[in-house]
């Protein structure tokens, strides 16, 4: 009986895909920037970083761009080390390696473009995480359309 | 190392097989799990990793031409728009599969259980479903399969097609772009092997073959991933 518990446990862990929901962001990551209506602003160490994405609505496997501006820091631009840039991944879910490296517009404001992609699924929440390197990140979470 | 340009093309690779292989554990166990259990459970004792090895190499195959169209194309979202007909068709089609599969593990065919070699073979239809089940269970069956269901709709693929894109931006010469790019998408179909491997070796294990009552909890979660693959197949 024993054995059947756990021969049914291996295989409804290997068949439910446990592994893609790790406890620690699997529960209460909800979105908390509507993209759709316009910029979204994080503090970031004492700076704060605003992004926006257009066109809008924001569309999943669709070309996107993605504009980036801060405010407040310490650091002038020249002095960074490197441009800043946005991982896209989803919460619950590993989809693989999205990064999207940005330019310099003008001083504090950085573009780059990317795509969201699909998720099957249907869970339309993603996750971009702003990467200022010498200044610190700060993360977006928002629905997009699929 | 998300820019690189195709001039670091061992670099390049190593990235693409390396996030093929994070993808694997992190993603397609959960995801494409059901799919390997089913060939798993469906292959003969003897001969378990054959249809696996073939499954994997079919489904390289197609991650290597996508790769190839992408980098011909140079554009990731244009290959994308033309590939979702065919996806949607292909994840329906998967998802009655594994439904089929699910039921005929559990016996809940009108044939009997396909697993075994107990149900009479009487009646056009029952003789007609044998040779079918008999075809699908040569390991030989499983390269076309593993080369149709590489075309499933995956966002992690999506994600290695977008980043095969960029890496073939930079080639001036449509052939190293093609190349550059089936190489690409070959190296992360690699990477995602051993993860898939992994669970079809674990779920065909003997002792979890023989109890029924897990044979029958295995098909009830196949089936109900199945209508998933379905449900979401027509919400493409």
């Amino acid at each position: 009986m024993l054995g059947c518990l756990v021969a049914a446990g291996i295989l409804i862990y290997l068949t439910t895909g446990a592994p893609r929901r790790p406890a620690s962001v699997s529960k209460g990551i909800k979105p908390d920037c509507d993209i759709h209506h316009g910029p979204c602003t994080r503090a970031m160490n004492g700076a704060s970083a605003t992004l926006e994405i257009s066109p809008k609505p924001v569309r999943a496997m669709t070309d996107l761009v993605f504009r980036l501006s801060l405010t407040g820091l310490s650091m002038p631009d020249a002095a960074r080390p490197d441009p800043p840039f946005i991982d896209l991944d989803m919460p619950d879910m590993f989809m693989g390696y999205n990064r999207i490296y940005l330019t310099r517009e003008k001083p504090g404001a950085y573009v780059g473009t990317g795509v969201i992609v699909r998720c099957p699924s249907g869970i339309p929440t993603w996750k971009a995480t702003v990467t200022v390197p010498g200044a610190g990140e700060a993360t977006f979470v928002f629905d997009v359309i699929y | 190392m998300y820019s690189m340009s195709s001039t670091d093309l061992p670099m390049a690779l190593f990235f693409f097989l390396s996030t093929g292989f994070a993808v694997g554990f992190g993603h397609c166990i959960g995801m494409c799990g059901p799919i390997v259990v089913a060939l798993a459970l469906k292959s003969p004792g003897e001969r378990r990793l054959l249809p696996h090895l073939l499954y994997n190499s079919g489904r390289i195959i197609t991650y290597s031409v996508l790769g190839g169209i992408v980098g011909a194309s140079g554009a990731f979202t244009g290959v994308a728009a033309h590939l979702m007909g065919v996806q949607k068709a292909v994840m329906i089609a998967t998802g009655l599969l594994v439904i089929a599969t699910g039921l005929a593990m559990g016996g809940w065919l009108p044939t009997g259980r396909i697993f075994t070699s107990t149900a009479q073979e009487s009646g056009l239809i029952i003789r007609g479903y044998k040779r079918l089940s008999r075809i699908s269970e040569k390991p030989a069956a499983c390269f076309p399969l593993g080369l149709l269901l590489g075309l499933l709709p995956c966002g992690p693929v999506y994600t290695a097609l977008l980043a095969t894109a960029r890496l073939t931006m930079a080639d001036t010469s449509p052939a190293t772009a093609i190349l550059t790019g089936a190489a690409a998408m070959a190296a992360y179909g690699l990477g995602t092997f051993p993860a898939l491997i992994i669970v079809a070796r674990m779920s065909g294990l003997r002792w979890i073959r023989s109890r029924a009552l897990v044979y029958r909890a295995g098909a009830v979660i196949i089936i109900v991933f199945g209508a998933a693959f379905v449900h979401q197949g027509f919400r493409l």
